[in-house]
């Protein structure tokens, strides 16, 4: 899999929303007012004013990004140009966490424009979403890391290789660096 | 108890330095040499590797800053946290055990060591130690300001101590992180942070139960009352906006895998089959020193809209009162000494791989030998760039605060920069040239610096870090992709295929 040419698009997409959000007006208190009673605090102000032409820009951005955290995972795990059976685990996790990200925008989307908000475990919807829907979905890939060392990041062969690269490796060769008996004398 | 805060606060500040003296002194019995000094002999456990890679990364700021960030932006700062889970993730599947495999095959004592390595390039050694130190002495200065500030404000409260200057609490707080990085090295850098992160862990817990319990109605209670007065606050996005969260998201996160003093700590664990264990230990820790900073600026930011609670002075100022008012006295104990594990815990990491560029790299890079007696210089240059930290977040503090700043800001946004592509990406990329390398970390210091000295804001909500890290990214990216593949190492390219 061309995991790096797929970086360099996806950081070069990343590149082109950046430039089209810097050229785009910015919304009068896009990044919040000072509070209008209590100092050291700021204000939201109305997020309907704020986010509405720019939603799905940034919705773009944000996928563009999960994309890239996921391509940069499979860059680690990667073996020769392989992923070692890591590939639907982690095509599962970017589907999973562009679907935690959409559903976060969506109930964003219905979050501005209403006045009541039910909570849920203490948090407005589309925070619940984030904090209990797209933050465990990252959290898999910590999961995939320790269920699948052995599998994935570092089989025991590799191990033997390992062995095998040092036991060859002359003390000569290394990098310089005045061994104890030197630095007694 | 009531009437005990002071002192109960003060004993336990004390007690947690003379906890770091005593760990300075053990550590020393086992630094003999170079290796040991910054590496601690290639001998670090599970469970002490784990905790100190999430202590040296929440810092003061996860214990401070972070807070007075939710009480001013409310759930903006949360992004930060979620960066941290993805951050880490990232950082074990990229460097874990590459950087590992590469210390040990090729006796690595430093990072831009393994660098020099990897691209068979001086240059690209010599701009990682540079990037490192620039950034390090901005850290460094922001953390020894902020030990000393923390000090005084204790310290003041007391009869003994009510004139205690500045300058009295850099030299007392300066004098202990010196004297145990000095004696002890990295050794006793990853020991006190394994205590510093212990203290951590317990006092999230703990301040998330209080919090949590001073606000009637509970967390739904503080988020009902934030909501009322300003609904974005608690939204997903806070009062930052959507750009700018996720701007932070993407800098925060992948900026992780770029952090010097994190990358050398994945170099000295004992066994490379053990650190199947570290992302839990590292994952978990953080997790639940963040209920800290979460809870505590939400209650905070109830409390003063309810009008329970006078403003606050400065948003930073959210912790510490919360703990002088809300916290029985036993647990602000706790806490302000989990504070000054926090900014300790920082501070001694940097100033060791600080001391390693100092030492040991810049002078291979230049000279293509280490110095003579070099286990003595790595003490001396410990010594001497914590007194210049120090001296530098005087002058920074009476004379001109913008310098800290500046530096300060170089850090973060600067090591993602300099050493994602290079280092993150590098190590994993055969492809990639020294030529890429040394761009991209040159770009890095180019583009964060302007930033800051031209104090360029950008449209659209996007973070200066985030634009310079996109940029090193591509140019790195791009320069291999035109370049000629280079010719490896067979054993660096051996490591590369495992």
């Amino acid at each position: 899999m061309k995991l790096f040419p797929i970086l360099m698009v996806l950081l070069i997409a990343i590149c082109v929303l950046a430039v089209a959000s810097i050229l785009l007006p910015d919304p009068v208190g896009a990044r919040g007012t000072d509070h209008p009673e209590f100092a050291n605090m700021m204000h939201g102000g109305a997020g309907e004013a704020k986010h509405a032409g720019r939603l799905l820009l940034n919705w773009v951005f944000g996928v563009l990004m999960l994309l890239v955290v996921v391509v940069l995972i499979a860059i680690g795990a990667r073996k020769g140009k392989g992923l070692r059976g890591l590939r639907s685990p982690l095509g599962l996790t970017a589907l999973a966490s562009i679907v935690a990200w959409t559903c976060l925008v969506i109930s964003y989307k219905e979050y501005m424009t209403t006045d009541s908000h039910a909570l849920f475990l203490a948090l407005p919807a589309p925070s619940a979403v984030m904090l209990y829907g797209l933050l465990p979905v990252t959290a898999l890939l910590t999961v995939f890391y320790v269920v699948g060392f052995r599998r994935w990041i570092l089989s025991e062969d590799d191990l033997a290789e390992y062995e095998r690269l040092l036991a060859g490796k002359e003390p000569a060769e290394r990098t310089p660096e005045p061994s104890i008996a030197e630095e007694k004398r | 108890m009531e009437a005990y805060r002071h002192p109960i606060i003060l004993g336990s500040v004390i007690a947690y330095m003379v906890l770091c003296i005593a760990v300075g002194l053990w550590a020393m019995r086992r630094t003999k040499s170079t290796r040991d000094f910054f590496m601690a002999g290639r001998d670090i456990g599970i469970f002490v590797t784990g905790i100190a890679i999430f202590s040296s990364a929440m810092s003061g700021f996860g214990f401070v800053g972070g807070p007075g960030l939710v009480f001013s932006l409310g759930m903006s700062s949360v992004w930060m946290i979620m960066a941290g889970v993805t951050g880490y993730a990232i950082v074990h599947f990229l460097m874990g055990k590459r950087l590992r495999l590469f210390a040990g095959l090729f006796d690595s004592v430093s990072l831009p060591d393994a660098v020099a390595v990897r691209y068979k390039s001086e240059a690209a050694r010599f701009l990682t130690a540079l990037a490192i130190l620039l950034g390090v002495m901005g850290y460094l200065a922001t953390q020894i300001l902020a030990m000393a500030m923390v000090l005084q404000s204790i310290l003041q409260r007391t009869a003994a101590f009510a004139d205690i200057g500045l300058v009295a609490c850099v030299a007392i707080s300066s004098s202990v992180l010196i004297f145990y990085c000095v004696t002890g090295g990295i050794v006793a850098s990853v020991y006190t942070d394994m205590v510093q992160g212990g203290i951590m862990v317990v006092a999230g817990v703990l301040i998330f139960v209080t919090a949590i319990s001073v606000v009637d109605g509970g967390a739904a209670g503080a988020a009902n009352l934030i909501m009322a007065d300003d609904p974005e606050a608690m939204g997903p996005w806070g009062t930052l906006g959507m750009m700018g969260c996720i701007s932070w998201f993407f800098m925060f996160s992948i900026g992780y895998a770029g952090q010097p003093h994190l990358l050398t700590k994945i170099m000295m664990i004992r066994r490379i089959r053990d650190y199947r264990f570290i992302p839990v230990v590292t994952l978990a820790g953080y997790m639940l020193t963040a209920l800290l900073w979460i809870s505590i600026g939400l209650v905070m930011r109830a409390l003063v809209v309810e009008g329970v609670h006078p403003g606050l002075s400065a948003a930073d100022a959210a912790a510490p009162e919360f703990l002088q008012l809300y916290a029985h006295p036993l647990l602000a104990g706790v806490v302000f000494a989990a504070l000054f594990a926090a900014i300790m815990s920082t501070a001694d990491g940097f100033l060791n791989i600080g001391a390693a560029a100092l030492v040991h790299d810049i002078p291979v890079a230049i000279r293509s030998r280490s110095l003579q007696n070099e286990l003595f210089w790595a003490r001396v240059g410990t010594i001497a760039l914590a007194i210049v930290a120090a001296l530098f977040a005087l002058y920074s503090y009476y004379e001109n605060q913008r310098l800290v700043a500046l530096l300060g800001a170089f850090g973060w946004g600067t090591f993602g920069a300099a050493l994602v592509p290079a280092v993150a990406i590098g190590f994993n990329w055969k492809r990639a040239t020294s030529a890429a390398a040394c761009v991209a970390i040159a770009s890095s210091l180019v583009v964060n610096f302007a930033i800051e000295v031209f104090d360029i804001s950008i449209p659209g909500g996007l973070h200066g870090g985030t634009l310079s890290l996109l940029v090193s990214m591509v140019l790195f990216l791009g320069i291999s992709f035109a370049s000629k593949p280079p010719d490896l190492d067979p054993d660096v390219e051996a490591i590369m295929d495992l």
